[in-house]
């Protein structure tokens, strides 16, 4: 499993992601074709909560290519956030993006 | 069907204008649509005649005189003219030292004006409250030492509901010879209020928290020895004995009258209703809920106000949670890095609690079914964003 972390309690939006290995049907293999499966904590106001549960679903049994591409304003996009939502979005990627680079551990 | 709307706990924002209020200020937006200030026909003498009436019922609703009575726009309007015009009266006057002494829980409507006047070479001091948002009489006395020309300080809260002990306070101000404006935008209406016996100078209220509409309030001035000095801010017309200019807004001056006539009324059976009924509340979100904390002091608040913070869980998602409940939260997360308020600042909180409390204010219209299916809809919103939330889980759900 591999962990990410971004935010805290002190500016009041924290988000975690946690990244499971899923056994799929093609997902088996190392790298960027394999699957997993994504769960989120977040604390924070609604448009941050949201952001790193799209991520999640967006992540979840798919390539984690396409994981790595996703940025900022497809977020934006998708949940139709308003420009000072932005910082929400930005901080459940960074999290989500640590998660992806972190060292498998437990 | 008609769309059930959500449920109003958000009185210290507004209140709904009450219908026999409604009922009372229509006449003057059709028929009665004359200008008080019309001295030479039945319209502005009916429209005269009506301030007169509304002018009193203000009045006595603060055991005020009527004449001691400005309307202005709101709350707003009369701090800034009672702070702007107190401390411009001082300048005038030849006062070289102009200090104005506040408190870090006042209102924006109190903070700014007194920023704005630094400038104008005046210096001001925000005080601190404590944990509870009470204010230390012995640390506001050790500051009107150091010389004052004005206090503005509020009566009730509008965050946390906490009740300063005004008449205590003011004995200090009164024996020094400095002026004391009060915010009591909060409390009148809610909480018995005196101007005279509070012992303050200048008094601000507004009608629209009180069961009136938004765009009226008023700024006592208390008349008599010694003369209360304020330059005004508007000018034109000379209205309002020359403090604020401006043809008077009759339909809404007649609605504020009777919103002052029905809390006079009607205020002391209310607040006690409304104190049950939040208490009971209070103690329902306690008993089903871990990590319920109340913000600001218990009993020395408003009787229809509850600031609590919910552990785990951040105040705004909360809020959109809970499309069934109108509410508010002291933060708003539309920054790169949202702040809490600076009332909620000003007691200390620790971030966590800070980012998590959310206001519910109770009024009138408030009924015992709307508490319950509430509470209830608190408490499953609660549960369910704690499932969500990384610091929830790391503190662990066993209650302790």
């Amino acid at each position: 499993m591999r962990t990410g972390e971004a935010g805290d309690v002190e500016e009041g939006r924290l988000v975690r992601f946690e990244l499971r290995p899923l056994r799929g049907p093609s997902g088996s293999g190392g790298g960027d074709g394999r699957l997993c499966e994504a769960r989120f904590k977040a604390f924070g106001c609604a448009a941050t909560i949201a952001s790193a549960s799209w991520l999640s679903e967006q992540v979840s049994g798919r390539p984690e290519a396409r994981a790595r591409a996703l940025g900022p304003d497809e977020i934006v996009r998708a949940l139709d956030l308003s420009p000072e939502r932005r910082a929400g979005a930005e901080l459940a990627l960074r999290a989500l993006r640590r998660a992806l680079a972190a060292k498998p551990a437990g | 069907m008609a769309e059930e709307r959500p449920i109003y706990l958000d009185h210290q924002a507004t209140t709904p204008c009450d219908p026999r209020v409604v009922d009372a200020m229509l006449p003057y937006l059709t028929g009665e649509f004359g200008n008080a200030a019309s001295r030479t026909h039945a319209y502005g003498w009916n429209a005269a005649a009506a301030v007169d009436r509304a002018r009193g019922q203000v009045a006595a609703l603060i055991g005020a005189d009527p004449r001691e009575i400005v309307f202005t726009s709101g709350a707003t309007e009369a701090n800034n003219l009672a702070i702007l015009g107190a401390a411009r009266a001082a300048l005038r006057g030849g006062d070289r030292d102009i200090h104005l002494l506040t408190c870090r829980t006042e209102h924006r409507a109190v903070l700014d004006p007194c920023e704005s006047l630094k400038p104008e070479g005046v210096r001001v001091t925000a005080l601190d409250v404590d944990a509870l948002g009470r204010l230390d009489a012995a640390a506001f006395e050790k500051a009107l030492n150091g010389g004052a020309t004005l206090v503005s300080l509020m009566h009730a809260n509008n965050e946390i509901g906490v009740v300063h002990d005004i008449a205590s306070l003011s004995g200090a101000t009164r024996e020094r010879g400095v002026l004391f404006h009060c915010d009591a935008a909060q409390s009148v209406g809610k909480l018995p209020v005196d101007a005279r016996a509070l012992g303050v100078d200048l008094l601000s209220f507004t009608a629209h928290k009180l069961y009136g509409p938004k765009g009226i309030g008023a700024l006592w001035v208390r008349r008599g020895d010694p003369p209360v000095r304020l330059v005004p801010q508007i000018l034109g017309g000379g209205h309002e004995r020359g403090l604020r200019s401006g043809t008077v807004p009759v339909a809404l001056v007649v609605a504020f009258g009777v919103a002052c006539e029905i809390a006079a009324v009607e205020r002391e059976d209310e607040a006690t209703r409304l104190a049950a009924l939040r208490d009971a509340l209070l103690a329902r979100l306690s008993s089903e809920l871990d990590g319920v904390h109340l913000n600001g002091h218990a009993e020395l608040r408003l009787p229809g106000n509850l600031n609590v913070s919910f552990e785990g869980v951040e105040s705004e998602a909360l809020l959109m949670a809970l499309p069934g409940v109108a509410l508010s939260s002291g933060s708003a997360c539309t920054s790169a890095r949202p702040e809490p308020s600076h009332v909620l600042r000003a007691l200390g909180l620790g971030a966590a609690r800070a980012h998590s409390a959310v206001r519910i204010g109770l009024g009138r219209t408030t009924t015992p079914g709307e508490i319950e299916r509430a509470g209830s809809q608190i408490v499953a919103e609660v549960r369910r964003l704690r499932e969500l939330s990384p610091t929830w889980e790391s503190r662990g759900r066993v209650r302790t």
